[in-house]
């Protein structure tokens, strides 16, 4: 009882004692991650007035995909439902502040949480699958769930005669309006830091340690009185909802929804980065979000430089998502647990510098 | 009946996709989603290997064929095989991710010109009953009852064929054996990756080769699960089922829709009968 009782943070992650020292958020756990996480919310806040349009702009972008890509993460890497119809709900969401907010004129802030209802709607349906199947089928059949929606909002798009898209104007929230990057990039922050604070809850809870058993050997989680199904559909409602909100925002943001950013590639590109930045892992997501949203821009700022042109400059988006994938197959091959790993052995490294003990093993998953 | 045929070409074209993909899978237990870039990538090779090599197309169609097969045989041994022992998503993801390069190697490559494969028979010719027939199409027909004769033929007489059936049922019983699990293995990939090649031609010769003909290969997923992910003989219902119902819609319904069904179709087969209409009901990893 005492154990449970002592709050005192252990000086390392090695040196915990009791579970009440194992529950607590492992971001704020020890003093050195204290000392990293007030450097990193001090450099967040600085940033703004530092840094040019495009650099907030191309901050917002990542603010976004991190939303997504801890989406993604909870349902591929905690709960380990393979899904690769992510871009069709991000598409929902888009298509949610389409019609509610730019054919009905709802207001912003209902129709983001509207929008995360449609979201966990369709995601109970692409849920229903995983009671039957699992593995490779369930990525199947959520395949088959992206071309179901695909068809379902291309023949609303066709319906109403928008060719290319829907434009959705600046969203206004009583007196005040959100244009400029500058506005998006607070609302933005808050709204990662409210997706990353909800997530790690639920995986530190009853769903996520649930999920964890489930991921690990769903026959024995099963013996061990976990209801596999509610959990399966669980998984797949929160993380389409939140998918579904971002793909919301997202649409807010550029102010226009269109099928043609939905494609399968899109969700590529969220499992690159869910793979990149570690698997499970809600601080991999956001770094995998920051370094894949990176590569496109820091391509383009190469080519720039570098005055490429011809076949290399012409077909620029293929040569980008070639790229991403060689950055998949590389960490698949030489690193599958992602950055989140390599900063794991990093900080362990000088956790323990100069005087070295043997490390724990960590197993594998 | 001119409805009938195209019904017919069509789940043609699906069955040949569907071949390559279940070939793959029965063997290393591995969804190939790299597979709809393949074709691509053998379709615009077989536009290139045509105009350089001199000769009846036939010639330059088997050496695309060929490249098609050491490809398969490359890739195996390249990427999956390290893969052993991992989980099976990061391997599917592998797939996907090579997928996406094979793309991308193709658009920067041929730059997503819309091309055609000449296969020197073009000529339309009239059957009783009003029904038009390209010979391309005859060349399609033909060429899928030879693949799938063949595929039987294989799998059921020769040496390595039987191997990889062993391989399939039980690959720690089929080692045991003293069988080359590795090596049977890289001639599956390398078979489906020929199966690929052959349909893209053919559908490039018939249809066109352009960036869509890899979301028309995207349904031979479909296609594939709904017949049952380990079984050669169930493609062929399957193919027709599909073809059916997606002529049908388009024609009579609605063309957008027509790009849904077979996923559709698919998603009820995976609720209702998740191995397949004629796959093995253990094979499935079930809940």
């Amino acid at each position: 009882m005492r154990d449970i009782i002592a709050k005192s943070a252990p000086k390392s992650p090695y040196l915990k004692t009791s579970v009440s020292n194992d529950m607590v958020i492992q971001a704020f756990d020890t003093p050195f991650r204290k000392k990293c996480m007030a450097f990193g919310i001090l450099i967040v806040i600085l940033f703004p007035f530092m840094a040019s349009n495009y650099l907030i702009h191309i901050a917002n972008l990542i603010a976004i995909a991190s939303i997504s890509a801890m989406a993604l993460n909870l349902l591929c890497g905690n709960a380990g439902l393979l899904s690769l119809g992510h871009a069709a709900f991000m598409a929902l969401g888009a298509y949610s502040a389409a019609i509610m907010g730019a054919q009905f004129g709802m207001p912003f802030w209902v129709v983001v949480p509207l929008s995360a209802i449609v979201g966990g709607i369709w995601g109970l349906i692409a849920g229903l699958p995983s009671l039957r199947v699992k593995g490779m089928y369930l990525g199947i059949s959520t395949l088959g769930i992206h071309y179901v929606i695909v068809y379902v909002l291309s023949e609303y798009q066709f319906y109403i005669g928008a060719g290319f898209g829907i434009a959705i104007a600046d969203p206004k929230i009583g007196p005040f309006s959100l244009s400029t990057e500058r506005e998006w990039y607070w609302v933005l922050c808050m709204m990662v830091l409210m997706c990353g604070i909800f997530i790690t809850n639920v995986l530190r809870s009853k769903p996520g340690r649930a999920w964890i058993a489930i991921h690990n050997r769903d026959l024995v989680a099963e013996i061990m009185g976990i209801n596999i199904g509610y959990y399966k559909v669980l998984a797949f409602v929160l993380s389409t909802s939140i998918a579904s909100m971002a793909g919301c925002i997202y649409a807010f943001y550029t102010n226009v929804a269109s099928l043609t950013e939905y494609s399968f590639g899109l969700t590529i590109s969220y499992l690159a980065m869910i793979i990149v930045g570690g698997m499970g892992s809600v601080v991999g997501s956001i770094m995998g979000a920051f370094l894949i949203t990176l590569v496109p821009f820091a391509l383009m700022y190469i080519v720039d430089m570098l005055g490429i042109t011809g076949v290399i400059k012409e077909y620029f988006f293929s040569v980008q998502s070639g790229i991403f994938g060689l950055i998949i197959i590389v960490f698949l091959l030489v690193e599958p647990l992602g950055l989140a790993e390599i900063w794991r052995r990093i900080r362990d490294y000088f956790m323990l510098w100069p005087f070295r003990y043997k490390p724990l093993t960590i197993t594998k998953r | 009946m001119q409805f009938l045929i195209s019904v017919i070409i069509l789940s043609c074209v699906y069955a040949m996709l569907a071949a390559g993909f279940v070939v793959i899978y029965k063997s290393s237990r591995i969804l190939n989603f790299a597979y709809s870039d393949m074709a691509m990538l053998a379709a615009y090779l077989a536009v290139t290997l045509t105009q350089l090599v001199a000769g009846p197309p036939i010639i330059a169609l088997s050496i695309c064929l060929v490249m098609g097969f050491i490809l398969g045989v490359a890739i195996y041994a390249l990427l999956i095989k390290p893969m052993a022992g991992e989980p099976i998503f990061s391997t599917i993801i592998l797939t996907v991710a090579l997928g996406i390069v094979l793309n991308a190697i193709t658009i920067l490559g041929w730059g997503g010109e819309m091309e055609s494969i000449p296969f020197g028979w073009a000529q339309y010719y009239s059957l009783p009953g009003g029904v038009r027939v390209a010979g391309t199409e005859f060349i399609i027909i033909i060429t899928t009852i030879i693949f799938f004769i063949a595929i039987f033929t294989f799998y059921r007489f020769s040496k390595i064929g039987k191997e990889m059936r062993a391989t399939a049922e039980n690959a720690l019983l089929a080692s045991q054996r003293s069988i080359n699990i590795y090596f049977v293995t890289a001639f599956a990939w390398g078979i489906g990756f020929f199966a690929t090649a052959l349909a893209a031609i053919l559908i490039g010769g018939n249809y066109q080769v352009s960036l869509n003909l890899g979301h028309v290969s995207i349904k031979a997923f479909a296609v594939a699960l709904v017949g049952g992910m380990d079984s050669v003989g169930g493609i062929i219902p399957a193919a027709f089922i599909i073809a059916a119902t997606e002529l049908v819609v388009s024609n009579y319904i609605n063309p957008r829709l027509a790009e849904a069904i077979p996923f559709i179709i698919m998603i009820i087969v995976l609720l209702f009968r998740p191995w397949g209409l004629f796959g093995t009901e253990e094979e499935i990893e079930r809940v």
